[in-house]
């Protein structure tokens, strides 16, 4: 390095100022500053830019700091309120009570032997994509968590066991593959109000559906949660629009983005099943109004 | 609890310790704060995203992997709320390419010279190349380490601190400033 025609790159300049070059090597590069002007000059201006950018951290202005945490104390306590509205919901879902709650839907469901025309998404109204533990449970139980509309899951669909799990946990783990989509095996026939499932309960699976390690999914509003990725994973960032998350290189503009593990959807979810014209009311509190099926298992669209 | 880690604050937050978070959020908020103006450069916009960076972090806390740094998904969240808040900004219609003037107010502990040396430093800040300014915001503004920064911007370490390097002599350029006795020191020794 002793000759100015070859020079130091980038990252070695940069430990230089940064100090964590050995001595041998620290030498080697002051050397070859000493007699190259155009690195001496490179190397100061970084220095000079280093020690003026540390300026920059300031203690927030007072009103500011009083008005952030007035919002992180407000936003704390919806998070008490959720995770209370949660554990409410996982109380009351029981077994017993779940099948009694499925058996509930089960006639609600045959009331009409027509299924209700597919809704599409209100215009302008921001969709919410909801990996709901309680619903798929609700939705295995009763084996009627696929009202199958215009689209039905097809039976030669690819169900491995991660895209045939209906539990997605809001801690960003996949699913527990105990418990099953009845959809997958069993294709509903609308025009005859079959819904199947209703006999083939499990305690099995109702056990699994209800094992206090299958941890509900908190709801979680609004677009911002599709900017906020898991450590060590990208995200593209919102843009406001249903499971449509753009400007990010990585993941490319508009992709949809599991809202669980943060990882992109490839595709655009299929529309596996759609409630009647009363908005559901999940366990959770959220209404649901229709169901897409994604690799990762169910979403729910709440209005 | 001012003198625990990151993440046992996390984790105590996660199990439903309000005071834990609040810890956390007056530990960093100053960093976040101003990582935040380096790209939305007026304090009103970047206090607005220093708070949904602060709320975006409570509301998926348990989506945070103990692996890494606290410090590192804050702040890649910081950026990112900063980058959308400037996307949504609305344009001036009279004149698009001007920016809210920032009033200066003189406070004891905060000079009036000071002040304008720090609008200066944010305007030049604003002014870098969004590849080099990230890198400097999150290294030298947010304090990440380079292989966290790294990690966060999705590029080797030894891009981040080519990037930093060069951000670094670049906003010298701009702020016109001279070297002084420290880089002096860098190249003399030896």
């Amino acid at each position: 390095m002793d000759d100015v025609t070859r020079h130091p790159d980038d990252e070695l300049l940069f430990d230089l100022v940064d100090g964590s070059l050995d001595d041998e090597r620290a030498q080697q590069v002051r050397r070859h500053l000493s007699r190259c002007a155009a690195c001496a000059a490179f190397v100061e201006a970084s220095a000079a830019g280093a020690s003026a950018v540390r300026d920059v951290v300031e203690p927030m202005p007072a009103e500011l700091d009083a008005r952030l945490h007035a919002a992180v104390r407000g936003a704390w306590r919806e998070r008490r309120e959720s995770i209370a509205t949660q554990e409410r919901a996982q109380d009351a879902a029981s077994p017993a009570q779940a099948a009694a709650a499925a058996a509930a839907a089960l006639a609600d469901a045959a009331q009409g032997s027509q299924l209700p025309e597919r809704r599409p998404p209100a215009r302008g109204r921001r969709r919410r994509w909801l990996p709901v533990v309680a619903f798929a449970m609700l939705a295995t139980l009763a084996g009627t968590s696929v009202l199958i509309g215009d689209d039905q899951v097809a039976p030669d669909r690819a169900t491995d066991a991660s895209e045939e799990s209906a539990v997605v946990g809001s801690d960003g783990g996949m699913p527990a593959g105990d418990v099953p989509m009845p959809s997958a095996s069993a294709p509903l026939d609308p025009a005859a109000g079959d819904v199947p499932g209703a006999n083939e309960i499990s305690n099995a699976d109702a056990g699994a559906a209800a094992e206090p390690g299958a941890r509900e999914a908190a709801p979680i509003a609004g677009d911002e949660a599709f900017d906020v990725p898991p450590v060590g994973l990208d995200q593209a960032g919102a843009d406001g629009e249903a499971a449509k998350a753009g400007g990010d290189s990585t993941t490319g503009v508009g992709a949809a983005v599991d809202l669980a593990t943060g990882l992109p959807i490839d595709a655009e979810p299929t529309c596996i099943a759609t409630f009647d014209a009363s908005e559901r009311v999940l366990p959770t509190g959220q209404l649901a109004t229709q169901v897409y099926a994604g690799p990762f298992g169910l979403y729910v669209i709440c209005g | 609890m001012d003198a625990e880690p990151d993440l046992v604050l996390v984790r105590r937050a996660k199990a439903g310790e309000q005071a834990a978070f609040e810890q956390l959020v007056r530990r960093h908020q100053d960093r976040v704060f101003a990582v935040a103006r380096g790209v939305v450069h007026g304090p009103e916009d970047a206090a607005d995203v220093t708070q949904e960076a602060f709320i975006a972090v409570l509301r998926h806390l348990e989506t945070f992997q103990e692996g890494a740094a606290f410090t590192t998904w804050l702040h890649r969240i910081t950026l990112r709320k900063a980058y959308d808040h400037l996307r949504r900004r609305v344009p001036d219609p009279v004149d698009p390419g001007s920016h809210a003037v920032e009033s200066i107010e003189a406070r004891d502990d905060d000079p009036f010279a000071t002040q304008l040396q720090r609008t200066a430093l944010l305007e030049a800040i604003a002014r870098l190349d969004p590849a080099f300014r990230d890198a400097v915001l999150l290294v030298d503004v947010g304090g990440v380490g380079v292989e966290e920064a790294a990690a966060a911007l999705g590029v080797a370490p030894g891009t981040i601190k080519s990037r930093v390097f060069r951000g670094r002599a670049a906003l010298a350029r701009e702020l016109g400033t001279r070297g002084h006795g420290a880089s002096s020191k860098v190249v003399q020794d030896g």
